[in-house]
């Protein structure tokens, strides 16, 4: 405290020739780039959509649907983009080849709306997925709603799906920074 | 001055990572069943195989001439009737004829008069995707007879039955006269589990 004083006093003797004495500090920080997908309204992350056939003819039911999944929670800070992706409902008791007439999966086609302007889609049954993956320019807090629907026999409408009390398919929402 | 801040940056930096991350995956399951069925239809008659036989009449096959009319010995007859059918599971086929052969009057009547006869047997071929089995009624017993027969998978599409009568046929002798009166027999098929 001492020194301090001492130097004061000499650097006021000398104002004419110098400028006023000051310290500089910078403050620095950053935020790491960060998304989470949030977590589904009520823990429930099951679609499902109960008797698959019509039990008069065995042909796969035509209006077949299930309630829309929300994701809340979810965010991005940075630009992001959100990518679906699915598997075929296969009979999972299912052994070998279906005989003729027959299909032991379903194809279906899982969209992932309100992150992006166009939602993302995935079609089980396409070779390729274009719109698969969407890309958010802006960060982005919101809920994601999640659907399923358009099932198919796989091989034909003109096929039946085999007896098999658990068709099983799987579906991955992914949330990730677009570096 | 300055060094300790930078420190504290590079703090913050990885206290932020520590929080989140660059990619997150919410999986969801899509489920449902099919319950084992089985179902068939109305039968309708296979067009171009029908031989002495008139056209089918709701479930009924009416045969057009049992008996040639000069010596009452047994005609020749032929129908195919199809059903659309499906069995979502292996099952069984089970052909049944209530009379065991097209016997005089439906139900139980006296005994004709010696040297006639008053049944008469056929057969019937079942044709169901991969299965094929031939069901002999020879018209000695009146009794309900049937067959189960395996079908080791699902099957759909058409369940064909070919009824044949086959010339001179009876229950007595061959060719041997029929007596009068309506001969009638009720085949039934059924798809069930085995």
């Amino acid at each position: 405290m001492r020194t301090f004083i001492a130097v004061s006093a000499f650097a006021a003797l000398a104002a004419p020739a110098f400028a006023a004495p000051e310290g500089q500090v910078m403050v620095d920080g950053s935020v790491a780039t960060s998304c989470s997908g949030g977590t589904v309204t009520g823990a429930d992350t099951v679609f499902d959509l109960g008797v698959l056939i019509d039990t008069s003819t065995g042909f796969l039911l035509p209006d077949l649907s299930a309630p829309p999944k929300t994701l809340v929670g979810s965010y991005c800070n940075t630009r992001s983009s959100i990518t679906v992706s699915a598997t075929p409902m296969v009979a999972q008791n299912a052994n070998g080849a279906a005989p003729a007439g027959f299909t032991p999966a379903l194809d279906y086609t899982v969209t992932a709306s309100g992150w992006t302007i166009n939602p993302a889609a995935y079609a089980t049954g396409a070779a390729v997925h274009p719109s698969a993956t969407q890309v958010r320019s802006t960060a982005f807090s919101g809920p994601i709603t999640v659907s399923v629907s358009g099932f198919t026999p796989v091989g034909g409408s003109n096929l039946r799906p085999v007896a098999d009390p658990d068709y099983r398919g799987s579906v991955i929402v992914s949330l990730a920074v677009a570096h | 001055m300055s060094r300790p801040i930078l420190w504290a940056s590079a703090a913050v930096a990885l206290a932020s990572q520590a929080y989140g991350a660059d990619r997150t995956d919410t999986p969801f399951t899509v489920i449902g069943s099919a319950p084992r069925i089985c179902a068939v239809s109305d039968p309708v008659l296979t067009s171009g195989a029908l031989m002495n036989f008139q056209s089918l009449n709701g479930t009924s096959l009416q045969i057009s001439e049992l008996a040639d009319p000069k010596t009452l010995a047994t005609n020749a007859a032929q129908a195919t009737v199809s059903f659309n059918a499906v069995c979502d599971y292996p099952h069984q086929v089970i052909l049944e004829s209530q009379n065991a052969g097209l016997y005089r009057g439906g139900g139980v009547a006296s005994a004709p008069p010696r040297g006639f006869a008053d049944g008469v047997p056929y057969s019937v071929q079942l044709a169901w995707g991969p299965v094929v089995h031939r069901l002999f009624v020879p018209a000695t017993t009146r009794q309900v007879v049937q067959d189960r027969v395996v079908a080791p998978q699902a099957i759909a599409g058409t369940l064909q039955l070919q009824i044949s009568i086959q010339a001179g046929a009876s229950n007595l002798t061959a060719n041997a006269p029929l007596i009068a009166g309506d001969y009638s027999d009720t085949l039934r098929v059924t798809l069930e589990p085995q």
